[in-house]
């Protein structure tokens, strides 16, 4: 082979818009690379957490079962008492978590990213952004499995088709793609002081009661004002309102955190690219 | 004259020496870097060249270039820089001055089980390792055979790696990452890896890719640096210390830093070491001294020993080790190990003639060790008595002894 037709990669200190334009093109052309290994990656690391448990990918339903049968329990015992309208509160809940479960597996994940590769990345070169992809995939295993276990729920209280189910699983890929940008452009700086990432970690538990999972949006008062500010709320009320009517989606604003949160994946992912470099230096093999 | 694969232009790099500070300067360095305003290098080169508070030059202004079939070797001392100049090539870590240009694909045979997981079987792991090394999914189908017997771990696959031993670990990793077929290849002490079989089939291996890339080898073998190299650059603190094809002098430099060991003295004491003197012509040293002489130049030895009064009989020898610590030449009596001897008194003097001292270019430490006849005891070992620093011998080889034979032709 000549020297013309060989790959040739530049290494320079240069920072800002030459290390963007080096981390898009590099994006570009290991798209096919960057897919192989992710598919890899992530069969390698589900194997590996099956095989160290003996219930296995049971592990993966529990939480969001126990999650939700609390909250049925909860409510059937008039403990407290939440009124979801026309649809059962089982149903109503048990969708609420799923919703949940996908926005909070996906922060959780992309967070993680770097400290679970740690030692990779600091010895060998590999397309680094297949790691989001195996995040995604990682919260997306979670969200399945709890999707799994709302099957007998649908059963017991039979929902009646209609168009608006289609959109349902957009509303998930949607809230995935914002806890996953969330993640993102924290990493880079939770990689090295981890204040950032705990912070998350305990807003997540607040997120948990400031956002309609459990019970339907208030209809006023300052709770309904608070939740509103909050994007994920817009997600989940719309979503669940597809699947199973009842509540008044929100979709104007449920469009415009799509939009954005799809440009902060984007822009996550860059910054992860560009970041790398320096967060690799700072974290040795640790 | 071939091409060149890889071209770096004084490439600076700094550390910082406190944690805190470190990764605080890696979030001023991440947000500077993140900020698309933030400018490229020409401007920055200002800023950039300062030392920050409790901050170093890991490296400073390193250039060379390597060719295809040309081979790198890169020596220095602990914390020299050469893991970081390496990162720096493998595109893991980037310079803050300086460029360096890599052409074609790059293999890397530095960690070799980076990425490895313990639960999974020895055939997982090979799967997700390759993919993660660069192979693409065709690729692995068609070398797999190939790895696995070059691993020969074939009936141990469908074990979790966490039951490998480590030697069997750093086979099949380097079993995967020897099938890539790279242009510039960087190698970071891993050659001796595994059991001896093995270890030959490492280095038969990689003589193979040598011829076919551009390669960079460090390594603190001095042995394996002198087999496979063209160039040597040697690091000190960071910067170039020595560059150049003259492989043997290089080596030489290497040897200079660490000009000697202090004597240690080890055994039961029962023989004390008093005084001790070596000679060649005009030359000559005391203990702890060094001397300098010619291959094949004759030395003599002169020691006073102090014998407890029940030592009756004792067996001295003298034992030249190499920089590697691997003993090269025993200087023996006669018979099959040391010289008998009886201890008179206060003090016993022996001198011993080593004529013709066949031991190669480069550094010696002498060990003087006196043991009970049957050498179930040791009175006295001292190691690190004297040094012998060797010229106009046979570098390149890089053996320890050369003996002129007799050779004819039939």
């Amino acid at each position: 082979m000549s020297t013309d037709q060989l790959p040739v990669r530049i290494i320079t200190p240069h920072d800002g818009l030459d290390a963007f334009r080096y981390a898009f093109s590099s994006l570009i052309r290991d798209r096919r690379f960057t897919l192989e290994l992710a598919w890899r990656m992530f069969l390698r690391d589900t194997r590996a957490t099956v095989r160290q448990s003996f219930l296995g990918y049971i592990w993966l339903v529990l939480p969001a079962l126990a999650n939700s049968l609390v909250w049925v329990f909860l409510s059937g015992t008039e403990v407290v008492s939440i009124s979801s309208g026309d649809t059962p509160y089982p149903l109503f809940v048990f969708v609420g978590t799923l919703l949940w479960t996908a926005f909070n597996s996906s922060v959780v994940a992309s967070l993680a990213i770097i400290d679970e590769a740690r030692g990779t990345l600091a010895k060998v070169n590999f397309p680094q952004e297949c790691l989001v992809l195996v995040a995604f995939g990682k919260a997306f295993l979670n969200t399945a499995a709890t999707a799994l276990c709302a099957v007998p729920f649908f059963l017991l209280y039979p929902i009646p088709l209609h168009w608006g189910i289609l959109l349902f699983p957009v509303g998930i890929l949607v809230t995935m793609c914002a806890g996953i940008a969330l993640g993102l452009l924290v990493v880079p700086i939770s990689a090295m002081f981890n204040d950032l990432s705990r912070g998350i970690h305990l807003g997540l538990r607040f997120g948990f009661f400031l956002t309609p999972v459990i019970f339907p949006l208030p209809a006023a008062g300052l709770g309904r004002t608070l939740m509103l500010w909050n994007p994920v709320t817009c997600l989940v009320v719309s979503s669940r309102a597809w699947l199973l009517g009842g509540e008044a989606a929100l979709t104007a604003p449920f469009i415009v955190v799509a939009v954005i949160s799809c440009i902060m994946l984007g822009v996550g992912v860059l910054f992860l690219k560009v970041s790398l470099p320096h967060i690799i230096e700072r974290l040795g093999s640790g | 004259m071939t091409e060149v694969l890889i071209q770096a232009e004084n490439i600076s790099k700094k550390f910082c020496r406190s944690l805190k500070k470190s990764l605080w300067y890696g979030i001023t360095d991440v947000c500077h870097s993140l900020s698309p305003w933030s400018e490229s290098a020409r401007e920055q080169q200002g800023e950039k060249g300062q030392l920050r508070e409790q901050e170093f030059w890991a490296l400073q202004d390193i250039s060379f270039e390597v060719r295809r079939g040309q081979c790198l070797g890169l020596i220095g001392h602990n914390g020299a820089g050469k893991s970081t100049l390496l990162k720096i090539l493998n595109g893991l870590i980037r310079p803050d001055a300086g460029q360096v240009t890599m052409r074609g694909r790059v293999g890397a045979l530095i960690e070799l089980n980076a990425g490895f997981n313990p639960v999974l079987t020895g055939r997982e792991n090979i799967y997700s390792q390759a993919a993660l090394l660069g192979f693409s999914r065709a690729e692995i189908a068609a070398k797999y055979e190939e790895i696995v017997e070059f691993s020969e771990l074939r009936d141990f696959l469908e074990m979790p790696l966490q039951n490998y031993s480590s030697g069997m670990k750093v086979k099949l990793g380097f079993a995967v990452a020897s099938q890539l077929e790279p242009d510039i290849l960087l190698i970071d002490e891993v050659l001796a890896v595994g059991d001896l079989g093995f270890r030959f089939k490492c280095l038969n291996k990689i003589s193979d890719l040598l011829k076919k890339c551009a390669v960079v080898f460090v390594s603190h073998s001095m042995t394996q640096v002198m087999r496979v190299s063209s160039h040597i650059m040697m690091l000190k603190g960071g910067r170039e210390a020595f560059f150049g094809t003259e492989v043997a002098q290089g080596l030489e430099a290497y040897y200079q830093l660490f000009s000697g060991g202090t004597l240690s003295v080890t055994g039961n004491g029962a023989v004390k070491l008093r005084a001790l003197e070596v000679w060649s012509g005009e030359s000559r040293c005391q203990l702890e001294g060094a001397l300098q002489i010619q291959h094949g130049d004759t030395v003599r030895l002169r020691v006073t020993l102090q014998a407890d009064p029940h030592i009756r009989e004792a067996v001295i020898q003298v034992l030249f080790w190499n920089h590697e610590m691997i003993p090269v030449l025993e200087i023996s009596g006669g018979e099959s190990y040391g010289f008998h001897f009886f201890p008179d008194g206060d003090q016993t003097v022996l001198e011993v003639e080593m004529s013709n001292l066949p031991l190669n270019t480069g550094s010696y430490f002498a060990s003087v060790i006196v043991t009970a006849p049957g050498l179930e005891k040791v009175y006295c070992q001292a190691d690190n008595s004297f040094r012998l620093t060797v010229g106009a011998g046979s570098p390149v080889s890089g053996v320890g002894c050369v003996c002129a034979g007799g050779w004819a032709v039939l």
